[in-house]
């Protein structure tokens, strides 16, 4: 509990801090800057003379009487709007899980990786083009209203989205390789097959067997949201591992941010989002980096295990130790020893990783 | 009045997520959305964190309905190069968009609650009483909010950090 004039370390106050605080003190004259610079923006709109909203006393009685006939006609085309999205969007839920296949489309000739299904609209298959001597590459692009199906392997299928161009490798490759251009697409990758390679922004996604997730990407990055199973990121010699449900956003420039668990609050979203900016951003004390990771770290519970395991690639190495110690504490530790934690040897970090999974699952 | 109370609040949280021309138009919205859900509202001293957190979904589905963030940004970017409501630097002042710029690039804890004190012009305890914060994590949000904004601007005092 900090007292009035004191900041969180219970040291006293600066003026400057006082003054950020509730304007009693002297701010500083960067502060004040700051501060004219954006007074300018401050809302001095009032309402509109025929939108009505009763006070307190309308809270109190848990009622409210909004008049807003000056702007029906716009609520009526809100609404429209609301429910043609609704509408395709249903279609597209809808669409996704039909079984009856359209017509193949895939070209006759050498074996091919997979199989390309037209679902709907107008579904453009590419000549394919030889990367090397035993890979070609070809493209597909979806209409505006269009969906194609590809399939490889015994069961693994991915539903490519309208308005979406991708590129499917065929010939021999380790895994299944498809690459995301723009739009967006669906892949359930069957437990019994290879793992499927996504590669979007010159990145590769590698979709686990047993998972189902969803990308969506354009020029300015790529949301990945994992339904269930794992997706790993290899970028920059940092790995990424996203464990469903989970979302996890990728910047072509910076590459995977910390993914987001489903489970995890909004307060621990935040927590990670500002770590995560710091590491990204040289910070401009290491005393700030230490106490937001030392904030996040203490709110950390066994929903954040996975997290962990991802902010070890991402924190400097003399800030490892508390990151692993804290880790440490939701999951049965592996026998490999601790220490190569902190040099993120490959093979101890692959036991860490199946250990934070299971106390993930276990919780 | 809950609007005069609110709308400022909400404005101040709009204006760091969208551009400048869609906010005030938005913070309407989401005043009369809250208005209009307001029965679901179980504990009424939580209005302000209710409120605040419409107001933030408000701003998210506001980007997505735009399709293209990449439409939102040229607008937030075309504000850079002088938009509607631009003030132009005197010497010694800081350029508002320029500033706006920065703290929109800040994490959202740190972007939040300086927009509140800067923008809205509320003090830590409102700010606090608002949206449902501690008054500690007010306090954590502003001093090193605050610091990293004069990094990234460039100015300020040095050794101010916490």
């Amino acid at each position: 509990m900090t007292m009035p004039g004191e900041s969180n370390s219970g040291t006293p106050m600066t003026p400057d801090e006082q003054y950020l605080w509730d304007g009693s003190g002297a701010g500083a004259p960067s502060t004040k800057q700051i501060e004219g610079a954006l007074r300018g923006l401050r809302f001095a709109r009032p309402l509109e003379a025929d939108v009505k909203v009763e006070t307190q006393a309308g809270i109190e009685a848990g009622r409210v009487s909004v008049a807003q006939q000056g702007r029906s006609s716009g609520r009526w085309f809100v609404l429209a709007a609301g429910l043609l999205m609704a509408g395709a969007v249903g279609y597209l839920v809808a669409s996704r899980g039909q079984v009856a296949p359209g017509p193949v489309v895939t070209p006759t000739g050498a074996p091919e990786t997979w199989t390309i299904t037209k679902q709907s609209g107008d579904v453009v298959v590419g000549e394919p083009v030889p990367v090397k001597e035993t890979l070609t590459k070809r493209t597909v692009t979806t209409g505006a209203d269009a969906m194609a199906r590809v399939q490889a392997g015994s069961g693994t299928t991915i539903t490519i989205e309208p308005r979406s161009v991708v590129e499917l490798a065929d010939g021999n490759t380790k895994s299944p390789w498809i690459g995301l251009t723009s739009g967006s697409m669906f892949a359930q990758v069957d437990r019994s097959d290879r793992p499927v390679v996504v590669g979007v922004h010159g990145e590769a996604m590698s979709l686990r067997p047993g998972c189902a997730a969803m990308m969506v990407t354009d020029q300015s990055g790529t949301q990945l949201t994992c339904k269930t199973g794992e997706v790993h990121i290899e970028w920059d010699q940092r790995q990424t591992r996203v464990l469903g449900p989970a979302t996890c956003s990728v910047n072509p420039a910076s590459g995977p941010a910390l993914p987001y668990p489903a489970a995890a609050s909004k307060e621990a979203c935040s927590s990670i989002d500002t770590v995560d900016h710091l590491l990204q951003t040289a910070p401009p004390s290491p005393t700030m980096m230490y106490g937001e990771l030392h904030d996040y770290l203490r709110a950390t519970t066994a929903a954040d295990a996975t997290t962990l395991w991802n902010l070890l690639w991402r924190v400097p190495q003399e800030w490892r130790e508390p990151v692993r110690d804290r880790l440490a504490k939701f999951i049965r530790q592996p026998k490999s020893d601790p220490q190569m934690v902190l040099k993120l040897d490959p093979m101890t970090m692959d036991a860490w990783w199946n250990a934070a999974v299971e106390a993930s699952e276990r919780r | 009045m809950l609007y005069g109370q609110y709308a400022p609040v909400i404005h101040a949280l709009l204006v760091v997520s969208i551009a400048k021309r869609d906010a005030e138009e938005l913070t309407h919205d989401v005043f009369l959305k809250a208005m209009a859900r307001l029965g679901d509202l179980r504990e009424h001293g939580a209005f302000g964190a209710w409120v605040c957190q419409i107001a933030r979904n408000e701003a998210m589905s506001w980007g997505r309905r735009q399709q293209t963030v990449k439409l939102h940004l040229a607008r937030v970017a075309d504000e850079g190069a002088g938009g509607a409501g631009r003030t132009a630097a005197g010497e010694g002042e800081l350029d508002t968009d320029a500033v706006l710029q920065q703290l929109r690039q800040l994490p959202e804890a740190y972007r939040e609650t300086l927009a509140l004190r800067l923008i809205a012009g509320l003090t830590g305890p409102q700010i606090a009483a608002a949206t449902g914060m501690t008054h500690a994590s007010v306090r954590v949000n502003l001093f090193r909010g605050m610091t990293l904004l004069r990094g990234a601007l460039g100015i300020g005092e040095k050794g101010g950090g916490p």
